[in-house]
């Protein structure tokens, strides 16, 4: 098989809470800015999140769950930071970003092409560790 | 690579981008595609109030091959120079 292109980042999405989404998102947009591909893995939580029926309408936060929407909401607001799918759109439109669902996680969540926002194809997890041993870097989140 | 007040003068923008409302990444992202409108050996001038833009953009210039010329502080935020190379 062919050597993937170097100057490539792969994410591998676990979680899908929206603290860490945040997080994702800002480092896709630094990866692309930085004229790196970057590669979405979506696995479990990450392809629920991705649901068009769910996109931006869970704000579950992973830790420190005093904080409400609102307080949260704040939060973000005064780092002046844009919520995470539309930075993803942002990413995808400026660079070579390409977001997969992990075939078992979709099947999970009944999730297609159709009703997942964003996403480009259905891989199997051989592919996603293929990836990411061709990748300059790989981030777990 | 800081240059003083005094050096600013002499740099000659060739295209100004104020990302001054824009947090990180968003100045990079404003600078990158800024840099579509310099021409060769033109210089992009990016304001940015964000204290990572100018760390970052010395690493995006190394990464691309642009020549970083420099940043200064002015009235809370930053001015930094960057030399189309490719």
């Amino acid at each position: 098989m062919e050597s993937e292109e170097e100057e490539k980042i792969t994410m591998v999405v676990f979680s899908g809470t929206i603290d860490r989404l945040i997080g994702m998102a800002i480092l896709t947009n630094a990866a692309i800015a930085m004229d790196y591909s970057v590669d979405i893995y979506l696995m479990l939580w990450g392809t629920y999140a991705f649901k068009k029926d769910v996109i931006g309408k869970d704000n579950t936060l992973s830790e420190h769950l005093e904080y409400t929407d609102e307080k949260f909401k704040d939060l973000i607001m005064k780092g002046g930071i844009s919520p995470w799918y539309e930075m993803i759109k942002q990413a995808k439109e400026m660079g070579q970003v390409k977001i997969y669902v992990c075939a078992a996680c979709g099947k999970a969540w009944s999730a297609d092409l159709e009703n997942l926002e964003f996403v480009d194809d259905i891989v199997g997890a051989g592919e996603i560790v293929w990836t990411s041993t061709q990748s300059k870097a790989t981030y777990f989140i | 690579m800081v240059i003083k007040m005094s050096d600013v003068d002499n740099i000659k923008s060739d295209h100004l981008v104020d990302a001054r409302a824009e947090s990180c990444p968003g100045p990079l992202l404003a600078a990158k595609k800024a840099m579509t409108k310099v021409p060769m050996d033109g210089v992009l001038e990016v304001w940015s109030a964000d204290a990572g833009t100018k760390r970052d953009i010395p690493l995006w210039c190394k990464k691309i091959g642009h020549e970083y010329l420099g940043d200064v502080e002015d009235k809370g935020y930053f001015k930094i120079f960057v030399k189309r190379k490719r």
